[in-house]
Parts: C-alpha cells; sequence; structure tokens
C-alpha cells in the first residue's frame, strides 16, 4: 500500500511538473496569441509564428560587379528590398564604407509583400584598379539585422595618349613639323574618332591631325597597355607660319567605341613646344629677346662705341641665304655703322656677325627710354621668303 | 526574436574578437603605421619597383642576394649607418678632395721664387664650377674664377709676367635629350669667356663638352676675343680659328697651342658645325710652324687623357710645357718628365679647384719651378669677377626657366605637388621639426644668400635643390612644381614633397576629394613614406660631394638625421 501510494505521489509529482513545464512552455504563447486549450494546437500556432516574421530578400542579390568602369564615369545600381514575410519590417540606412552615393531609400516600414529600393552609385575616379564597396542597410527582421549591399569593379582607363604630352619643344616657324602619336583605347570595341579640333583658335589652321585607320588589340599585346582594346595611329603636323611664342594647348579627340551603347567621348592631347624665328640674334643679355633691343650700352663721345652679336639663321637652303641692311633711318645717319660678315654656313644653318659702331666724335646722342619709339630702329633684309625683314630694335647712349 | 539576439550577440562577441586579434594582429604586422620610425620600404618612384611595396620592418630586400632581411627591432640609427654604405662614404676619415685642408687655406705662394722670367699660370677642366656656391661653407670649398683672379692680380702684383693658359673644358653636358643640359650652358660657357678676357687669358683650348655647345652661341662668346681661343685641330669657322699663337716675353718667344685627344673628340662628333681633325698630324704641322717662327719655348695644352698626352707628347716632341686636362682629381704636386722628350707635363685636376703656377727662370741649374695651388678661402673674391657673374645670372633671369630648356617634366609617381604647409595640415609635429631646419630656409639662402652678395634663384643649377618640385638630378622641374617666388609661394623652401613625393593624392584621399576606401588610404600614405634604409640616398641626391662632402665621410648620416628626425603623423 505504501508502495502504491508512494507511487502515485511520484507520478503525480510527476505529472505537476510536466503540466507547469508545459504551461511554462505556453505560457508566452498565450500572451500573444491567447489561451490554447491543447498542447498540440500551442505547438502549431508556435511554429506557425516562428514561420511567419518580416523578412527582407534584395531582388538579384546583394552584389554586383559593375566590371570595367572607365575612369571619371559614374555608374549606379538599384538594389531592390521586397519584404517576402508575414510581418512589417524596419529599413534603415546605417552606413557606407565606400562613400558612394545611396539614394532613394524612400519607405522605412515594409508591410509583407512591399518593396522599396536602395541606390548605389559610384563615380571612378580613383587611381587603383580593383574597388569593392559596401553600403550597410538596417533591419528588424529576424537574422537581418543588417545587410550588406556590395558594388566592385574595375576602373579601367578609358584611353591612354602616348607620347602625353607631346612636345614639339623649340620648333622654327619657317619650317613645317610633325610627331607621330598613339591612342589606346580601353572600352570595348574598336575605337572610332570622329572628330579632333585644336582648343587655341589663334593657331587652329596651322595644326593638323591626321588620323590612320584603327586596330583591335589582343589582350597583352601591348604590355604596358595590356587592357586595352584597341589604338589608333595619327600625326600631329605643325604648318609653317605657326605664331612665335609659346604653343600649348588641347587637341580634343571626339571619341567612341563601334558598340551600339557607346557614347562619345571629348579626350585631350595636351600639345606643347615653342615657335621660334628662323632667324635668332646671340648676343647674350645685351639682347632683350621679348622686346628685340640690343643694348650697345653708354659711352662718351670721344671713345665711341662698338658691339658685335651673332645672327643665326636657320633654313633648308642656308646656304643660300643673304641679308643686308636696308636703309638707315635718317636719324642715325653718319651716327651708327653696321657691318655685316658671313660667319660659316652649315647644311641648316648660316651665321653671319653683325656689327654696330658709333665712331668716336660723334655728337651726343641718346636711343634709350622706355618705349619701342625711343630706340633706333635697323631693319635687316632677307632673302628668304619666310622672314623677308627682320627689324631690330638699338639702344645706346653718347654722353659728352 | 530572443534567438535572434543571441545570434546578433555572438556575432559582436565576434566583432569584438575579430577585431581583437585584427587589432592584435596588426600591431604585430603592421606596427606604427604613424608614430613612430618607419623602418621598412615605400613604394619607389621607380616603374619597375611597383612589387616593392614593404612594410614597415619587414622584408629589406637584399639587392644582391635576393633574400630578405629583417630590421624590426633595430635601433633606426643602426639602419641609417647600415644604409649609410649606399652613398660611398669616404674612407679613412680623409675629407673629399673638393673640401679644403688646413695646408690648403695657409699656402705660401711661390715663396722662393726669384725673379722668373715669367710664370704660366695655368688652369682648367672647369667643367661648370664657375664659383664655390657656400652650400657647404665657403671655407670649406675650392675653385672658382673669382679667387682665380685674386692670385693671378696677386702674383702680377709681384712684377712678374704672367701668362695665363687654359686647357678648356668651360662646362659640363649632362643627361639632357638633345643631348645638351639646355642653354644655361651656352651662356655659362659665354661669361666664363668673358671672365678670360678679363683676366687677360693668353690661350683657351676647347674640351669636348665645349664643342657640344650651339654653334652660334660658341662663335658669340669669341666674336669679340680674337686670340683667345686656340687650337691646332678644331676648326668652328675661319675667322675664328687659331692654330697657334705667339707671345714676347722678357726677350723670350714663347710659341702656344692646344689639341683636343682623338678620344675626347669623339664624344663631340654630335655637332657637325665643327671640324676636329686628328691630333697628332694636326698638332705636327702646327709645332712645325712654331719651330719655323724659332719659338724658345713650346707650350703645348692637351684636352686628352693623361695616357693619350703622353702619347702626344711623344709624338711631337719640342714642347718645353704641356698641360694636360688628364687625370682625376687632384693635380700632382710637380711635373711629369715625358720619357724620351725634354716635356714637363702638369696637371690641372678637375672642376678648377687648383692653378699650377710654372715658373720660367734664367738659370740653367733649374730652369723651372711648379706650385700647385689649391683656390681655397685664403682667396678673397674679386670684386670684378663678382661682378661679371652677377650679369651672369641677370641673363639667367632675362632668359628664364623656360627659354633655358627647364620645362616642366612628369614626376614618376604622376602625383602633383602640394607644398609643405597642406603636409602640416595632418603632420603637425613632423612640420613643427622641418619648420625648424635649414631645410624649411633653402630657397631664403638663395635669395639672399648669406655669404654672397647676388640672388641665385634665377639659376636652375641652384634652385634644383633649393626648391619643392624640382629633379636635382637634371636641374628640371617637375609638373606642378616650384616655378617662382610670386606664383608658386607654397613651394619655396625644400619641403616635404622633395624627399617624400608629390602629396596630391594622399591630401585629396584624407579630406575625401577622393574616392578611396580603407585599403587604399593605407596604400597612398605607404606611397608617401620614406623609409629610413632608403632615406640618405634621397639625401645625396642634393647632399653630394661637392655641396656636402660632410654627408659623405663615413657614419655621417645618423648625425644629419638627428637634426631632421620626424615621424609619420602625430
Amino acid at each position: 500500500m505504501r508502495t502504491f501510494l508512494l507511487l502515485l505521489v511520484c507520478i503525480g509529482i510527476g505529472y505537476g511538473i510536466a503540466t507547469t513545464q508545459f504551461h511554462s512552455r505556453t505560457s508566452g504563447i498565450q500572451n500573444v496569441l491567447g489561451y490554447e486549450a491543447d498542447m498540440e494546437t500551442a505547438i502549431r500556432k508556435a511554429k506557425s509564428l516562428e514561420a511567419k516574421p518580416g523578412k527582407i530578400e534584395v531582388i538579384g542579390g546583394t552584389e554586383l560587379d559593375f566590371g570595367t568602369m572607365r575612369l571619371g564615369t559614374k555608374r549606379s545600381h538599384s538594389f531592390v528590398f521586397r519584404n517576402v514575410g508575414e510581418a512589417p519590417v524596419d529599413v534603415v540606412y546605417k552606413s557606407s564604407s565606400c562613400k558612394c552615393t545611396v539614394g532613394k531609400l524612400d519607405s522605412k516600414t515594409l508591410n509583407p509583400g512591399e518593396q522599396t529600393q536602395v541606390d548605389l552609385e559610384w563615380l571612378a575616379e580613383g587611381v587603383f584598379n580593383d574597388f569593392s564597396q559596401t553600403a550597410t542597410i538596417g533591419t528588424n527582421a529576424p537574422d537581418q539585422e543588417e545587410i550588406k549591399l556590395t558594388i566592385k569593379g574595375k576602373i579601367g582607363q578609358a584611353y591612354v595618349f602616348d607620347p602625353s604630352p607631346m612636345d614639339f619643344r623649340d620648333f622654327l616657324a619657317s619650317e613645317e613639323h610633325e610627331m607621330k602619336g598613339r591612342l589606346y583605347s580601353f572600352e570595348e570595341g574598336m575605337v572610332q574618332v570622329t572628330s579632333v579640333s585644336w582648343s587655341d583658335e589663334k593657331a587652329a589652321s596651322k595644326i593638323v591631325c591626321e588620323m590612320e585607320e584603327p586596330k583591335k588589340l589582343q589582350a597583352g599585346e601591348i604590355a604596358e597597355y595590356s587592357d586595352a582594346q584597341s589604338y589608333v595611329n595619327f600625326k600631329i603636323k605643325l604648318k609653317k607660319g605657326v605664331p612665335s611664342g609659346q604653343l600649348s594647348g588641347n587637341m580634343v579627340f571626339n571619341k567612341k567605341s563601334d558598340k551600339p551603347d557607346s557614347t562619345e567621348q571629348q579626350v585631350n592631347l595636351p600639345i606643347q613646344g615653342r615657335s621660334v624665328s628662323p632667324i635668332r640674334v646671340i648676343a647674350g643679355n645685351d639682347f632683350n629677346e621679348e622686346r628685340n633691343i640690343f643694348d650697345m650700352g653708354t659711352a662718351k663721345s670721344s671713345v665711341g662705341l662698338k658691339k658685335s652679336f651673332v645672327l643665326a639663321i636657320k633654313d633648308e637652303q642656308a646656304s643660300e641665304i643673304k641679308i643686308a641692311l636696308e636703309s638707315l633711318p635718317a636719324t642715325l645717319e653718319g651716327k651708327l655703322k653696321v657691318t655685316i660678315a658671313e660667319l660659316k654656313s652649315t647644311q641648316k644653318q648660316k651665321m653671319f656677325s653683325v656689327t654696330l659702331e658709333v665712331a668716336p666724335g660723334t655728337a651726343p646722342i641718346e636711343f634709350a627710354g622706355a618705349f619701342s619709339k625711343d630706340f633706333a630702329k635697323i631693319v635687316l633684309e632677307t632673302n628668304m621668303e619666310s622672314a623677308p625683314r627682320f627689324p631690330m630694335y638699338i639702344k645706346f647712349r653718347i654722353s659728352e | 526574436m530572443a534567438h535572434s539576439k543571441v545570434g546578433t550577440d555572438k556575432r559582436r562577441a565576434f566583432k569584438v574578437l575579430l577585431a581583437l586579434t585584427v587589432g592584435v594582429t596588426a600591431s604585430l604586422v603592421l606596427p606604427n603605421l604613424h608614430g613612430d620610425p618607419p623602418q621598412g620600404g615605400q613604394k619607389s618612384e621607380q616603374k619597375d619597383a611597383k612589387v616593392q611595396i614593404r612594410f614597415p620592418g619587414k622584408n629589406v630586400s637584399d639587392k644582391d642576394s635576393g633574400k630578405s632581411k629583417t630590421n624590426e627591432g633595430k635601433n633606426p640609427l643602426d639602419i641609417a649607418k647600415q644604409s649609410n654604405a649606399t652613398v660611398a662614404p669616404v674612407q679613412g676619415g680623409k675629407p673629399p678632395i673638393t673640401v679644403a685642408t688646413s695646408e690648403e687655406k695657409n699656402q705660401k705662394i711661390a715663396e722662393d721664387w726669384k725673379d722668373p722670367l715669367f710664370v704660366f699660370f695655368v688652369t682648367g677642366s672647369q667643367t661648370g664650377y664657375i664659383e664655390p656656391c657656400g652650400c657647404t661653407g665657403l671655407e670649406n670649398q675650392k675653385g672658382g674664377l673669382s679667387r682665380r683672379d685674386t692670385l693671378l692680380t696677386s702674383i702680377r702684383d709681384r712684377g712678374w709676367e704672367v701668362i695665363p693658359i687654359d686647357g678648356g673644358g668651360q662646362v659640363f653636358q649632362v643627361g639632357s635629350p638633345d643631348p645638351r643640359r639646355g642653354h644655361q650652358a651656352d651662356i655659362k660657357f659665354a661669361w666664363t669667356a668673358n671672365a678670360f678676357n678679363m683676366l687677360g687669358y693668353q690661350a683657351v683650348g676647347f674640351g669636348e663638352d665645349d664643342l657640344l655647345l650651339n654653334t652660334g652661341d660658341l662663335m658669340y662668346a669669341m666674336i669679340d676675343k680674337p686670340g683667345l681661343f686656340v687650337s691646332a685641330n678644331v676648326s668652328i669657322a675661319k675667322d675664328f680659328d687659331l692654330a697657334f699663337k705667339t707671345l714676347s716675353v722678357n726677350g723670350k718667344k714663347i710659341g702656344i697651342t692646344t689639341v683636343l685627344g682623338d678620344e675626347n673628340a669623339k664624344k663631340a662628333i654630335d655637332n657637325k658645325d665643327v671640324t676636329i681633325a686628328k691630333a697628332i698630324p694636326a698638332l705636327k704641322e702646327v709645332a712645325g710652324q712654331l719651330r719655323a717662327e724659332k719659338c724658345d719655348y713650346m707650350v703645348l695644352v692637351s684636352h686628352a687623357s693623361l695616357e693619350e698626352s703622353r702619347v702626344i707628347a711623344k709624338a711631337v716632341p719640342g714642347f718645353s710645357l704641356i698641360i694636360t686636362s688628364g687625370g682625376f682629381g687632384e693635380p700632382t704636386f710637380q711635373p711629369e718628365q715625358i720619357p724620351g722628350t725634354n716635356s714637363l707635363m702638369v696637371q690641372v685636376g678637375t672642376k678648377g679647384m687648383y692653378t699650377g703656377l710654372f715658373g720660367v727662370f734664367n738659370d740653367p741649374k733649374k730652369p723651372f719651378r711648379y706650385q700647385r695651388v689649391a683656390l681655397s678661402s685664403q682667396f678673397e673674391d674679386s670684386p670684378r669677377v663678382t661682378e661679371l657673374f652677377g650679369k651672369y645670372q641677370d641673363e639667367l633671369k632675362a632668359v628664364t626657366f623656360d627659354r633655358l630648356g627647364k620645362r616642366p617634366i612628369l614626376h614618376p609617381s604622376t602625383r602633383e605637388f602640394v607644398g609643405s604647409e597642406k603636409c602640416g595640415e595632418c603632420h603637425t609635429s613632423a612640420f613643427e621639426v622641418w619648420k625648424n631646419t635649414p631645410h624649411a630656409h633653402a630657397t631664403d639662402s638663395i635669395v639672399q644668400p648669406p655669404q654672397r652678395s647676388m640672388a641665385r634663384h634665377f639659376d636652375p643649377e641652384c634652385v634644383a635643390c633649393h626648391v619643392t618640385g624640382w629633379n636635382p638630378g637634371n636641374f628640371a622641374p617637375y609638373r606642378t612644381g616650384y616655378e617662382s617666388l610670386e606664383t608658386t609661394p607654397h613651394l619655396v623652401a625644400n619641403g616635404c614633397e622633395n624627399c617624400h613625393g608629390p602629396g596630391s593624392k594622399h591630401v585629396a584621399a584624407e579630406l575625401g576629394d577622393l574616392e578611396a576606401d580603407d585599403e587604399f588610404l593605407k596604400k597612398l600614405r605607404e606611397e608617401m613614406r620614406l623609409p629610413l634604409d632608403k632615406a640618405s640616398d634621397k639625401c645625396a641626391t642634393c647632399h653630394d660631394l661637392d655641396n656636402s662632402p660632410d654627408f659623405h665621410k663615413a657614419d655621417a648620416f645618423p648625425g644629419f638625421w638627428e637634426k631632421v628626425k620626424h615621424y609619420g603623423k602625430d
């Protein structure tokens, strides 16, 4: 009997514990879904509860490979967030590791079945080849506290000029000059140059670009530009008569690829150099090249003045070059003597000495001041078509 | 949600653990990214150095063996000592020959010479060193036309007949595409010729680099100096050519000629405007003419190597004195007797640091005496030569960097210069250190030189090491480098970027103007680092043997580094 009673007590305690445990397991559900009388219903409802919170699905995936982007171009992508769960989900922008632009996060709460989009925009302006950037979107859906959106790709240079800049250094305005160049394109398809123009109107008629047919490149064919897809050779020609002084500007190429979706792009090749006269006065710092003034200095009347300089003239027919003095202006008659002598003739250059002399005893005279009219002026004549006259100013002072 | 939270907590814990791990790992692998002395490599500016990105304290590769060794844990100064070996320190504690010794500062000039008939004042191979610049202190440097004039005048003041002769080689053409250094050499040659004229030189020969000058400029330098340039085998133009020259001094007839050696002449063949005949046949003809002139003394200037000068001397005997530009560094103390001849040969040395005095006496027992004189600070500057070279600086200013051919070149890194002030906005401690170093006043020292009267901030050869953004090797500006005091005030002084490279991308990335993730930011920072084991090579591009001889003494680098020591970001 005792044994039976003990067994009953144990069963009772066991049932009590089991019941307590069951109630403790179902009591939480009771708070949310109401009381369920039987365990089966409670378990079914509990399972149903676990399966149907809000859930975010990113349509098309959380990662996008932009592929190769041209330097300086923008590309964007819309990541679409849809709530495929059965409870509302809050969606909020949290952070971006990449400083890429995040836009259009309109809806902050997505009800089941609703969707919104998150736009990521990336400007390819770094100097590194590969990039991989993320933006973090936070949600309150289970296991989706953070959803990382990743964009990645490669920045390919859209083009490269070789050489760049193109430097003609000092070139003679009286001669034609040309330099060869090549434009490499990293875009898919064959490069197409639709037009070329010179940025500076001043010399536009004197600078010409001649294009050749574009050519396809195999991967790695040019080691230095292994990713280049195609190239086009060209020649920059400077015609005779480029205005003297600095040549500095851009040859503007309008280019695209032969792919249907290719858009035209403007790319610049810097070109520099200095157009120099075929006639050069070599006189050290006695000659002001900017103002074309030769400074003989100052002397007393009793001593007089004498100074020489070298005139170097470049021409294809150097040996044929002749120079002479045009008649002196009345103000210099009898005061300034100009002597010209040939020094040497080489294949492309002829050199003359020019000696200016104010004889001792010449009355005091002054050709010095701030303006051109204050100086003496002489003009040298040549038999060169490109430079028939060469005027220059002479500065000197003869005192008592 | 509770499960989710636990998961979140786990992730957070994992993140913390990961962060700690990463942090600890990073602290082991990348120690002292900003705070402590750099000890490793940086991305070199050289194209082929892309694979040489190294982290501090790791993998300092041994170029010869291809093996690697670590500097981790070593004292930076030990590394500095080790690296200093690449600057070729002067051995044995002997100062470089460019540094004047105490003996050279206290020379007694021809003190026991009595009544020479005349004295040949022998110079040559100036190779562009027209004056000691004062970079390392004028008292340490030797040479210069100004001191040369002072010595010359002091000898003339004794009433002696002095006959200055120069062996040629006034300028030095270094790597340039054309292949001349540019127009500065033309101008320097012209002013050197002016100085020779002023000093009363009787004969000047040609060096091969002189003949690479623009022919028109060469002629201009000669045009009003008839009889100054003499050569048996170099022809510039018929109006200028002078194969030999004779002088009558104290009843003696002296014949002088010069010759350019065949080996040296080969280096001048690019100038088609100049004709250079074979040395020995041309000289034989001229020697015959001199003999016909019945000269008492025949003098030959041989711009050739020592060996070729000896060959010439033996092939064309009869010259009492041969002056050679051959030999390296210091000239010998005594003339060399050419075997089989009666010729004595003296050397002029290099860089115009020395003058040879060759006295001729009416003394059958001792007809010749010779003294080598170092042009040390013992000789003051000659005011007239100083004034003359002031005009040289004026001309450089008037011509401008551009017309001197100093067009900006692309920096190997392709980056641009921003100026030291910009660096100092973040690297405040390093900037404070720099501000108190001579580097911060490098431009001031050429605008208002402490030991000189004339400014030199229009002289590319000075500017290259005294501003920010020039290449010291070829005296040319980089794009976006220093242009002038007015247009690029942010690039005055020898600034941060001369050693660390142009900072444009690093700055843009740090300020958010350039898209950069952490990895890229780190990469750009690494590119700006100049590790200590590379620093001495970089320093030596300006602290060269001429301008900073002390830098080249053994174990000198740690002392120099101590003066400018700075590390990374605050």
